[in-house]
């Protein structure tokens, strides 16, 4: 097992909500670890708090109550920024529009205490390296493109070789075209300088494409979390189940057209500090009256991966059940 | 005859040649989706539908008609008569669709008293049945409240009703479920397939989004730097992929069941601002012969497909041996 890089226990961030004693539970009692050199993909729909898990990853949120402990350093402020970097969505917004490229390329490194001539070196490498020519480096944000300015934010985070990157929704604004050529970038940087990154995401397409290990996060919770491979072709969680489903693959099936089959959505609900039992139960058709009493807790699933979900042994049933009834209808046909 | 037919639609904003020839055509029922990525020229062909181009800007078409009626000059008063009831129109984000200091009941009832004459008090009870038809719980309270008071996906639901609301003859979506989560996107889908089944209104569909493409869409038109590249139906494009820009397109999309790593395509698409010479995806096609670099391609007919293409010329050997591939 890799090097562990973070931990993250108990780890949540409560905002004030409109009622009085009741709080907004963006992020409730996460426990999470990264390891070196991994890429860990955090999904969920819109609310489902995995902004608010980046963001106190790079100390831009404070938790609210909880542990976020980097190994090896202390997790107080300078320390921080050289060891944790971030490429936002909005590559336009995040680059400062009045400074050249190659001056904001240079800034991270001032943190680090270098002289300006090996900055501008560094600065003028890492641009060859995201695919930007040297001239670029001249120019400001709004003379380039979305996707050129996305290379900088990258070339930007990685430049002081940080130990962690979290990417949040840092593809979703570009187009497919561009957005395959910033995943593969992304890929082999990651390859190279085997930083860890955090890699958040709405497209599960775009996730799966990238994450060597993938959490589900539902209302502030992560309800599964398992190796990539493991959660995307053998879901457990019915949340997890239901998102799968619900994603538009760019294929036609065997009858030509393409149908997602959708639980039907609920009224958006918030996580509240004072919620009782599972978050997703409301939802979930698998729902008895008990899981709206009780939370579950992460369960270690047959597979390895972990689940939130009181019948997550029946559902391994279920599912075990019905892959065995799929071989033997195959085996009869040949 | 089909019910929409746009031939050969170009745009000049001062210097840019924003639309360099698009052609489709929607029959009465038919969904086609509109595909391309920023900056291709998909919003403004919409917008050349609602006659709501930019002031200035130089428009011709060979044929721009609605059943069979030719739609009026860009910017003119006649387009009226069309705008909201002949062609209506769903946009990406519906929060800055509506005005938020009026009550959604009061929106929905605005259609049908400008285009249906009916009067304020049965504007509002058609209002609240067609929330009613949408599934929203408790329609009449919900009338009364403002857009800021409904969640995203009811929202775009809301601005679907509005749009169906007097029945128009062709309804453009552009990019009507972007913004949404994808549990919320396939409800919204669904909803616009079954009003537009319902109703036999041609539906142009403009999309980035190749998935949703594959689940609403009977046609697929795909464009590139202000022009029609393919044009097929869903089948054809997904199956039988003729451009080498809608093939490079589809390997870019990263896939969920399949474990493969989604290429990228190399360079970016020509300045309009300049004149393109030749096929103006020649400089990133892997398929390119020295014709693409110096003459454009026509935006050719082959079975039920049209493709702008040199490849795909009827003279072009290579067509034939593709064909017979599959």
């Amino acid at each position: 097992m890799a090097e562990r890089l973070v931990s993250m226990r108990g780890l949540s961030c409560h905002f004030p909500a409109a009622e009085a004693g009741v709080k907004l539970a963006a992020v409730d009692a996460v426990d999470l670890d990264i390891y070196a050199g991994e890429i860990l993909g955090l999904v969920g729909e819109s609310g489902s708090g995995k902004s608010t898990l980046g963001r106190m990853l790079a100390g831009l949120q404070q938790p609210s109550a909880g542990t976020l402990r980097f190994h090896g350093e202390s997790d107080a402020g300078r320390a921080r920024i050289s060891s944790v970097q971030m490429v936002f969505q909005d590559s336009y917004a995040s680059l400062n529009p009045r400074r050249r490229i190659i001056d904001s390329l240079m800034e991270p490194l001032g943190v680090a205490r270098v002289s300006t001539r090996d900055k501008l070196s560094k600065a003028a490498k890492w641009l060859e390296r995201v695919g930007l020519s040297r001239d670029a480096g001249e120019r400001f944000p709004h003379e380039l493109s979305g996707g050129q300015r996305q290379r900088v934010g990258i070339a930007r985070a990685f430049i002081a070789e940080p130990r962690l990157v979290v990417c949040d929704e840092a593809v979703s604004a570009l187009d497919v075209s561009v957005q395959a050529q910033i995943i593969n970038l992304l890929q082999d940087i990651q390859r190279d300088s085997g930083t860890a990154i955090v890699f958040i995401a709405h497209d599960l397409a775009v996730v799966r494409s990238l994450a060597d290990r993938t959490a589900v996060m539902y209302l502030g919770e992560i309800v599964e979390l398992g190796s990539s491979a493991q959660v995307f072709s053998r879901p457990l969680h019915p949340y997890t189940r239901n998102l799968l489903a619900a994603h538009p693959e760019a294929e036609l099936n065997s009858q030509g057209r393409h149908r997602r089959k959708v639980a039907p959505a609920q009224e958006r609900r918030l996580p509240l500090s004072n919620d009782s039992g599972c978050r997703y139960a409301p939802r979930c058709s698998l729902a008895k009256p008990f899981c709206l009493r009780t939370p579950p807790a992460l369960a270690v699933s047959e597979a390895g991966s972990e689940v939130a979900c009181h019948r997550l042994r029946e559902i391994e049933q279920y599912l075990a059940s019905r892959a065995a009834k799929a071989h033997d209808d195959e085996s009869s046909i040949l | 005859m089909s019910l929409l037919e746009v031939e050969n639609l170009s745009l000049h904003i001062g210097a840019l040649h924003a639309l360099r020839g698009v052609s489709f055509s929607l029959d009465a029922g038919e969904c086609r989706a509109l595909v391309g990525e920023s900056g291709c020229g998909k919003s403004l062909t919409a917008m050349s539908l609602l006659g709501l181009t930019p002031p200035g800007a130089v428009f011709h078409a060979d044929a721009f008609t609605l059943a069979g009626e030719v739609l009026p000059a860009q910017g003119s008063p006649a387009w009226r008569r069309h705008r909201g009831a002949d062609i209506a129109m769903i946009f990406q984000n519906p929060m800055t669709a509506l005005n938020p200091t009026q009550t959604v009941g009061a929106q929905l009832a605005e259609s049908f008293v400008l285009h249906r004459n009916l009067g304020r008090r049965e504007a509002m009870t058609a209002a609240v049945a067609l929330l009613e038809r949408l599934a929203i719980p408790q329609p009449a309270q919900r009338a009364a409240q403002y857009p800021f008071e409904f969640s995203g996906g009811m929202l775009q639901r809301v601005m679907i009703a509005m749009a169906v609301a007097c029945r128009p003859k062709l309804l453009i979506a552009d990019e009507p479920t972007t913004a949404l989560d994808v549990t919320v996107q396939a409800e919204v889908l669904t909803l616009l397939a079954e009003l537009q089944r319902e109703q036999g209104t041609a539906l142009l569909f403009i999309t980035h989004d190749l998935g949703v493409v594959a689940e609403i869409a009977d046609s697929v038109t795909v464009m590139y730097a202000g022009e029609s590249v393919e044009s097929g139906s869903v089948a054809q494009i997904f199956n039988r992929t003729a451009h080498p820009y809608s093939a490079a397109l589809r390997a870019a999309v990263p896939s969920l069941k399949q474990d493969r790593r989604p290429e990228g395509i190399v360079g970016s698409p020509p300045d309009l601002r300049r004149e393109v010479t030749g096929c103006a995806f020649a400089p990133r096609c892997r398929q390119r012969m020295a014709i693409c670099e110096d003459t454009v391609p026509e935006f050719q007919c082959g079975e039920g497909q049209r493709v702008r293409c040199w490849r795909w010329h009827p003279d072009h050997p290579l067509r034939w041996r593709e064909a017979e591939n599959g």
